[in-house]
């Protein structure tokens, strides 16, 4: 398992027989586990910046499990949910698979089943952060283009030759293979094709 | 005439003519004089059959006269016997009558009177055109008719009339006729004899001329079987005595024990049951008529009628009806009289009437069976959808009962389960964190139970009102469940037997409860019953042992797989589409409550039998 990387998991169920049980097993098998009787608990917890993911009841006095999920996503919170319901129907579960859980799981939770989802869960929301983090990264890079480096990145990544960059904006052709020679620098791109993909990447619109 | 006068004095000549005129008017001018016509009648006013000719004639010459009449009526009291020496003083006495008003015409009426006339034709009023009528014409002596008489003479087939006996009445064997002792009768007697000859081998005839009058009526009020009485004339009986009208008829009739039978429409009418008979109005029309010619001038010689005869058979219903005789024996073209008339035309008010109020019943009746029967649909529509509520109700409560029961149970359990892989795991590793397990078991333990607490809970909830306990008087009990489900027994046509014993005691228990069992129990039957026939409820009650009481509920229905006997009063086992498994298992439950026993097996020939015994003192479980 991961108990070497450091990754929380969260389990919120009002229900104390529950919530103990299931942070026992899954303390059992080295994942550091935060026990909380509910949403309100849940949102008041100060999160540290680790992989991590949510145990979630469905059925919680005041806010249901699945209001709860659409309240996170709207915060872009997102933290990969696990439900559990002592009772789940289809409805429900499509509902919730669609706003993007990562399992349904029917109480009482099969000791493979959780331990499945919680990895799932754990990766997905690891593989997500690196993501972020990259993003974040190319984005710095980025902010470091001087405007003139940034016109003619939008427009080669528009598919224009040097010489008709050079015309549209007034430039001579050298000038510009010097300025796309710098930027190519700053952002770290290999070649033409991760030039665009960085673009992408940035949603930077192509073209004037 | 004021013109006649102005011409007698103008022209001499014209007196002349005056004169002629007036001798020619002189017939019309006696025209003002009425017609003198004596009717001379054979025996008297009222003697049948001539009393109805003779007014028959007097009808018609005052519908068919274009003369004032003078009518006179004369009767030969002499035919009553053979004595002639009366006639002479009577023609006398005639002739004196009518020397200074001379007759205009002489009308005799039957055989004696034709017979006297002519007798006497000489004598009496040679010049007066004379007619004989109603008068038969073996009875006329043509040979001395003179050119002033005419004859309208009657034909009367006797042989014909016999005959129409034995038509009618084929099995007849003795004909009695009645015939008195006068000169005429005598004549008849031996007429009849002689035609009806060609009979005689079928029939005895027997005659009434050596009989009184009341000697005749004792003999034919004891005529013997397959007898007739042939009424020809009953004028003077053996005894002398003359009967006069129709009484002879009438008292014959009143005791005679055979049917009469005649010759002449004026016996018909009550006495007689028919045939061919001589219709007086025929005679009457032409003698009228002969007369009127005769009077308008004609001469009586050149008037020759033929004999009046039988018109077509005339018979009387009542007397058919008495005799037996069936239309279809009639000779063809009879015409039948006096029919009695049908309950249908003489009581057509009523009977309209009544039919209208039967039918008014019946529509009344109808709708009432119909509106009755609406009801009951309606009635049976109606509990059929309040037992699908009841149903759905009690479905959709136990759903979500259930569904809160599970989720209650589930916390527990699944905190137990996450615990026991924990402990497993902690167990397994290099080092195991015993205190860690140890911990994780008592939560275990607690977590059970609460889980049994939980379930306990549920339990005690659902039992808050059974345990009130009364004395239930078992039959009593079950007759109140009848009365709930009587609808639903109808509705699937099923036959309720029951068997309930008497005397059982009181059995302690829960009423309400006991009455679901035994609810459940019949519903169950009825519907096993649902798809096969015959549908029989047999519902028995006896005493069990000394102190408890049986209750036996078998149906006729589908039966029970026998592989699913032990399991039919588990929870949640069911055979049924809709079934949710609980009536047999809270049947059980709640009859071992009553420390009771119930069980169940397989009819004698099918469907399924359901037995409970309750004790007296059934303690609370």
């Amino acid at each position: 398992m991961h108990s070497t990387v450091e990754q929380i998991v969260y389990i919120v169920d009002d229900d104390a027989d529950v919530r103990e049980g299931v942070s026992a097993l899954l303390q059992s098998v080295g994942l550091e586990v935060v026990a909380l009787s509910s949403t309100i608990e849940f949102l008041a917890h100060k999160r540290s910046d680790e992989p991590s993911c949510l145990i979630l009841d469905v059925r919680l006095p005041g806010l249901s499990g699945l209001d709860f999920q659409t309240e996170l996503s709207k915060a872009e919170n997102d933290i990969p949910i696990i439900f559990i319901t002592g009772h789940g129907d289809i409805p429900m579960t499509v509902k919730a698979m669609k706003a993007g859980a990562v399992e349904f799981l029917t109480k009482p939770l099969r000791e493979q089943d959780l331990l499945d989802a919680v990895r799932l869960a754990l990766e997905r929301d690891r593989k997500r952060r690196e993501l972020q983090m990259q993003t974040q990264s190319l984005r710095s890079r980025y902010d470091s283009l001087s405007d003139r480096e940034r016109h003619v990145m939008r427009l080669v990544c528009a598919g224009l030759m040097n010489k008709q960059v050079a015309a549209e904006i007034g430039l001579s052709e050298v000038t510009v293979k010097v300025h796309r020679h710098n930027l190519m620098k700053k952002l770290d791109a290999r070649s033409f094709a991760d030039l665009v993909r960085m673009a992408d990447a940035l949603r930077i619109p192509r073209g004037k | 005439m004021t013109a006649w006068f102005d011409i007698r004095r103008i022209c001499p000549a014209a007196g002349f003519v005056l004169f002629l005129l007036t001798s020619f008017a002189y017939p019309a001018a006696a025209a003002d004089e009425p017609k003198r016509v004596m009717l001379l009648h054979s025996f008297g006013r009222d003697f049948k059959p001539w009393s109805e000719y003779a007014r028959s004639i007097r009808a018609e010459l005052d519908r068919q006269s274009r003369w004032r009449l003078d009518i006179t009526d004369h009767s030969l009291v002499s035919a009553r016997s053979s004595d002639e020496d009366p006639e002479a003083p009577f023609v006398e006495y005639l002739r004196a009558l009518f020397a200074k008003q001379p007759l205009d015409l002489i009308i005799s009426i039957g055989a004696p009177a034709a017979a006297f006339v002519q007798r006497h034709r000489q004598r009496l009023f040679t010049n007066t055109p004379m007619v004989l009528t109603a008068v038969e014409q073996r009875r006329v002596q043509y040979s001395t008719l003179t050119p002033n008489d005419a004859v309208v003479a009657v034909w009367i087939n006797y042989f014909a009339a016999i005959e129409n006996i034995l038509r009618v009445l084929p099995n007849t064997k003795n004909v009695t006729v009645v015939v008195g002792t006068s000169p005429i009768e005598r004549f008849w007697k031996e007429a009849i004899g002689k035609e009806s000859e060609p009979l005689s081998n079928r029939i005895n005839f027997s005659w009434t001329d050596n009989l009184s009058f009341d000697e005749l009526l004792t003999q034919a009020a004891t005529l013997p079987p397959q007898s007739a009485i042939f009424w020809e004339l009953m004028i003077v009986d053996a005894a002398g005595v003359v009967h006069e009208g129709g009484a002879p008829l009438t008292r014959l009739h009143a005791v005679a024990n055979a049917p009469i039978f005649s010759y002449d429409e004026s016996f018909f009418g009550r006495e007689i049951v028919g045939g061919p008979l001589l219709l007086v109005a025929d005679t009457s029309r032409q003698t009228a008529a002969v007369a009127i010619r005769i009077l308008g001038g004609e001469k009586p010689g050149d008037i020759n009628t033929p004999p009046v005869q039988f018109a077509r058979p005339m018979f009387d219903w009542r007397e058919m009806q008495r005799w037996g005789i069936s239309e279809s024996r009639l000779p063809p073209g009879s015409e039948i009289f006096f029919r009695d008339p049908t309950a249908w035309e003489r009581y057509r008010m009523e009977i309209l009437a009544i039919c209208g109020v039967l039918l008014a019943q019946i529509a009344l009746i109808s709708w009432l069976i119909y509106e009755n029967r609406r009801r009951n649909r309606a009635e049976v529509l109606a509990r059929n959808s309040i037992s699908e509520l009841t149903h759905m109700n009690r479905v959709a409560t136990a759903g979500e009962l259930s569904a809160s029961i599970a989720h209650e149970v589930n916390q527990p359990l699944t905190g137990i389960v996450a615990r026991v892989s924990a402990a497993r795991r902690w167990l397994a590793a290099e080092k195991p964190e015993l205190d860690k397990v140890r911990a994780a078991l008592d939560q275990i333990e607690a977590a059970g139970h609460r889980a049994s607490n939980i379930v306990t809970n549920v339990k005690s909830m659902f039992q808050r009102n059974t345990q009130d306990r009364s004395e239930i008087d078992i039959n009593n009990l079950i007759w109140t469940v009848m009365d709930l489900v009587y609808i639903d027994l109808r509705k699937h046509q099923i036959e309720l037997k029951t068997e309930i014993g008497d005397q059982l005691p009181p059995v302690l228990g829960n009423r309400v409860q006991l009455q679901q069992v035994i609810l459940n129990l019949v519903m169950n039957a009825i519907d096993a019953m649902r798809s096969v026939q015959p549908r029989v409820l047999f519902i028995k009650t006896a005493l069990n042992g000394r102190d408890g009481v049986h209750v036996s509920i078998a149906d006729t229905g589908i039966g029970i797989d026998p592989s699913n006997l032990d399991q039919i009063f588990k929870p949640l086992f069911t055979t049924k589409e809709h079934g949710m498994g609980m009536g047999l298992s809270i049947c059980r439950s709640i009859v071992e409550s009553h420390n009771g026993r119930i069980w169940v097996s397989a009819g004698p020939e099918r469907g399924s039998i359901f037995q409970l015994v309750l004790p007296m003192n059934g303690r609370g479980a």
